[in-house]
């Protein structure tokens, strides 16, 4: 009788030593990157900076929660840069992996599939720089870092209204891109409302790179400003184009345009473009970021970097002040953080995912993207 | 517990259930083990063909489902109303009418050129643009004006017919399986891509027919993320991060295998498991264990049933033949208690001839070896019984044996006598000494006759001198008078010995009567003798007497007087003692009656 008691003594013994003698326990986080696709830099950046966030925060000893000390453990999924193969990767780290969060996908092109898939599933989202109102609208489970584009639509159409004193623009933009095309949109009835003139629309789609033919009719639109809400990989060709032609009006970006590679910038030397935060301006948390990182990987972190590695700042705090790792308690840490201090400057949350938070405007001078204004909400 | 060190049958049959048990325990085991495997091979070998079959029969159906796409695709008016579609500007009135020329177009081309049955199958039309991947026309209107160009059935399928594996639509998340095939004009320009989605549960029913596959049997899909294909089981509550087990893990991660593992609802089963990388699916076919394994388990269960009943009757026959064997053995116990009980002339009965019988024959030798050695001893023990009550009196013998060591008794009233013969000493020296002994003998033997005869105790002869007492060891009232018997009788064998042997002899009698310590003293050699002062006396009276004559004293004379003629004798000297006033015992007082 006695022994089969000292048995199972000795083996809640037995597991009470190995709970704390084993690993730290784990909160598996997802992260979802177009490592492959048209836009790798982004996919590198996002893993660069996820690797970076991790690897801070374990180092510090992980999360301490109500269990214990709890590590992060990252699991990278290729989105491909398609919201099919985004949304396959969502589906692999929820039910794969059975990650407690997923940070990504970047583009809204694909991150507004993914976060369908997220919000189904019930597993907080988390999108760094999908700046879309799709990705987040009417969603419990996803949240993004990035302001989103009714507020840049807004700011630009500000800016080349009023302070570049432009009345016609033309709009060059991927119509099969989320994105690009809602950007689009959105900064047409912003400047329309604006009083400016909108004297060319026109939309391609990104499997037929060549847009001489509608870069002719913006040729002819007379226009003094050419906005081109698309992505960083194909502006600067687009650019070359235009000025093929003869289009010699002023070049507008979005945010996107942070991640033109250096050798590409002096092809769009005098643009102006909105994006997330600057360097220049940068405050001591992110110059501190911006050193480890170059650190790390030998460059300088661009947007999605930042955003990715605030967005880790962002899923840590919420965890912590859980308490717990699992998915629900994420994503109510999440809904129930109002201020967030990131590198990307003060991250501030209503009652959507959708953070409200200053845009700066770059220009784009001597091959190099400078500080020119900062646009708060 | 008891039972089984006390009897020998009872633990000759535990220990052969004890063997037995386990060994019938240990045949169940590997018979049942034996037809697990046996049965979960054949289980396997089974879901194997039937997997085979069935992947065959979807393979055969997406083929037929490519094959109608790709008809249709291929149907020149199609062709012509997507020409005619793709010069108009959207927007327009040209647009809406070719649009509205094309769909029904298309409707013709699937549902009446190729037939309804045929088609049936395919949920969903689409009309991509060759470019950009826009839906220019959907049977679900929905979907119209989308951009697929990101999409692989749209990037495969602009280049040639593409059966796109199973993938999560990316609106609802739901398991879509879509054919896409270029659609050309006659000339080979690419126009646009017709996509088609497939019924996915005309997949699940193929799946799902279950032949062979017994009660609890079934085959089921799921697809690259851990989902059932069935829509009753599709997203249920029950998987919330997907469904999950051995089987379905492996096949997803492109295994094929087979096993005994928990199914996702922790069901045991044996199941068969392939991934099908056409199709982006797992297909699995399981059954329970608890079915599969039936047989198993009934055999298993029967030869546990009928080995413990075989053990149960071998049981029987062990005790049986136990009790056989222990017969013999047992007869000699009861013999043995029976011995032990006193009962020497009991034998065992001899009921085999093997080594209970010579056990029996053997023990019955012994005993009887026993019988003459205690009957011997029994004899030499009266011998000697004898021999000491010829030394001792009986009941001091008695006490001696009882393990008292020395003996000495006071008795109040004794009477003692001494006898001398008087002349003897001259006459010793006359005679040889074997005729003096044989004389001696003679004489006091007849001495020891009239004690015997008197009831006195003969204490010992000293030389030629004999020595008597009375009341003692047993207190008797007429000591003096027996002692004056013996000694009157005394006189009269000597006289009868003189007359005999023409001999002269003449004894002296002494006779006191007093208090007296009677017993045995030492270890060896011992005789019960008599000390006390009356003793002396006694001698004292016998030495100091007169030839032929009995002496008393005052003490015995007391005792006498009234049925003995007395002579007195007067005071006399007595050494050690003073002066004493001594009778001579003359003879009996005629009797009253007489």
């Amino acid at each position: 009788m006695a022994r089969p008691m000292l048995m199972v003594l000795v083996l809640f013994a037995l597991i009470g030593c190995s709970d704390p003698a084993t690993e730290q326990q784990v909160i598996r986080i997802g992260l979802i990157a177009p490592l492959s696709g048209q836009i790798p830099e982004v996919g590198k950046s996002s893993m660069e900076a996820a690797q970076l966030a991790v690897d801070e925060i374990n180092a510090r000893g992980g999360l301490s929660l109500d269990g214990g000390r709890f590590r992060l453990e990252l699991q990278i999924e290729d989105g491909e840069d398609r919201a099919e193969a985004s949304v396959s990767a969502a589906l692999r780290l929820i039910n794969r992996d059975r990650v407690s969060a997923i940070i990504g996908p970047q583009a809204s092109r694909n991150a507004i599939a993914a976060a369908k898939v997220a919000e189904r599933a019930q597993v907080p989202l988390i999108s760094p720089w999908s700046t879309h109102p799709d990705t987040t609208r009417g969603k419990q489970w996803v949240f993004r870092v990035a302001f989103i584009d009714s507020f840049q639509g807004q700011v630009m159409a500000r800016f080349v209204r009023h302070s570049m004193a432009v009345a016609k623009v033309a709009v060059l933009f991927d119509i099969a891109s989320e994105y690009n095309r809602g950007l689009a949109e959105e900064f047409r009835s912003r400047f329309e409302a604006l009083g400016g003139k909108i004297v060319a629309f026109e939309s391609y789609t990104r499997d037929a790179p060549d847009v001489s033919a509608q870069l002719s009719r913006i040729a002819d639109s007379a226009a003094e400003a050419l906005f081109l809400p698309n992505y960083h990989n194909e502006v600067p060709d687009q650019v070359r184009q235009a000025r093929a032609l003869g289009i010699q009006a002023l070049l507008i970006g979005s945010d996107t345009w942070g991640q033109i590679p250096e050798v590409h910038r002096r092809t769009i030397e005098g643009a102006f473009f909105v994006t997330h935060y600057a360097a220049d301006i940068a405050d001591d948390r992110a110059q501190q970021f911006i050193s480890r990182y170059r650190q790390a990987f030998g460059r300088a972190p661009d947007d999605v970097a930042a955003l990715t590695y605030d967005a880790f700042g962002l899923l840590a705090q919420a965890t912590q002040q859980q308490g717990r790792g699992d998915a629900r308690s994420i994503r109510d840490g999440l809904a129930a953080i109002d201020v967030y201090q990131g590198v990307t400057g003060k991250i501030a949350y209503g009652d959507t995912g959708d953070p409200v938070k200053s845009a700066v405007i770059m220009e784009v001078r001597d091959g190099r993207f400078r500080f020119h204004a900062r646009a708060d909400p | 517990m008891r039972l089984l060190k006390k009897s020998l049958k009872a633990r000759m049959t535990a220990y052969f259930l004890l063997v037995s048990i386990p060994v019938v325990l240990a045949l169940a085991a590997v018979s049942y083990l034996l037809a697990t495997v046996t049965l979960q091979q054949m289980a396997i070998a089974r879901f194997e063909v039937i997997a085979d079959h069935k992947e065959l029969q979807i393979d055969r159906f997406i083929a037929d489902q490519a094959a109608v796409v790709e008809k249709i695709a291929g149907l020149d008016p199609l062709r012509q109303a997507v020409t005619g579609l793709l010069v108009q500007q959207r927007g327009t009135p040209e647009y809406q009418a070719a649009y509205l020329g094309l769909a029904d177009q298309l409707f013709r081309s699937t549902f009446l050129d190729y037939g309804t049955a045929a088609a049936s199958d395919l949920t969903e039309l689409q009309l991509l643009s060759h470019v950009g991947g826009q839906v220019l026309l959907s049977t679900d209107p929905e979907h119209e004006r989308a951009y697929r160009l990101s999409d692989n059935f749209f990037t495969r399928g602009r280049l040639a017919t593409y059966v796109q594996p199973v993938y999560p639509e990316d609106d609802t998340g739901a398991p879509t399986l879509t054919v896409a095939t270029p659609l050309t004009s006659s000339a080979g320009t690419p126009l646009a891509v017709l996509a088609a989605k497939i019924r996915l549960p005309v997949l699940v029913e193929i799946v799902g027919r279950r032949t062979g596959l017994g009660q609890s049997g079934e085959s089921f899909l799921v697809d690259a993320h851990y989902r059932f294909l069935s829509p009753e089981r599709f997203g249920l509550a029950a998987y919330p991060r997907g469904a999950h087990s051995q089987g379905i893990d492996a096949a997803i991660d492109g295994n094929t295998g087979a096993g005994l593992y928990s199914n996702h609802d922790q069901v045991a089963v044996i199941g068969s498991y392939r991934w099908l990388p056409e199709l982006g699916l797992a297909l699995l076919t399981e059954i329970r264990v608890s079915e599969a394994l039936a047989p198993a388990t009934r055999l298993g269960w029967m030869l546990v049933g009928i080995g413990l009943l075989a053990v149960a009757v071998l049981a029987v026959g062990i005790y049986l033949i136990a009790r056989q064997i222990t017969r013999p053995i047992r007869a000699v116990t009861e013999t043995t208690h029976k011995i032990a009980a006193g009962d020497l002339d009991h034998r065992a009965p001899v009921l085999t001839e093997d080594e209970t019988g010579i056990l029996a024959e053997n023990f019955n030798h012994m005993l009887d070896r026993l019988k003459e050695t205690l009957e011997a001893l029994t004899a030499e023990q009266e011998k000697s019984e004898q021999l000491l009550l010829n030394i001792l009196p009986a009941p001091i013998a008695q006490r001696l044996k009882m393990g008292e060591d020395s003996i000495a008794d006071s008795f109040a009233e004794v009477t003692i006598l001494f006898a001398d013969i008087v002349n003897f000493t001259p006459l010793s020296a006359n005679l040889p000494p074997a005729e003096l002994v044989s004389m001696l003998n003679e004489i006091f033997s007849e001495f020891d006759q009239l004690s015997e005869q008197l009831g006195l105790e003969k204490i010992k002869t000293i030389g030629d001198a004999y020595m008597v007492a009375a009341g003692l060891p047993q207190v008797r009232d007429d000591h003096a008078q027996r002692v004056a018997e013996m000694a009157l009788s005394i006189l009269a064998a000597i006289a009868e010995f003189n007359r005999r042997h023409q001999a002269d002899l003449s004894i002296r009698i002494g006779i006191n009567s007093g208090s007296v310590v009677a017993g045995v003293i030492g270890t060896k050699k011992f005789i019960y003798d008599v000390w006390g002062d009356a003793v002396n006396t006694a001698a004292r009276m016998e030495s100091q007497g007169l030839d032929g004559h009995i002496q008393v004293t005052e003490a015995s004379y007391a005792y006498l007087k009234d049925g003995y003629e007395f002579g007195d004798r007067g005071m006399i000297e007595v050494k050690g003692k003073g002066q004493m006033h001594t009778y001579i015992l003359m003879g009996r007082k005629p009797s009253v009656e007489d």
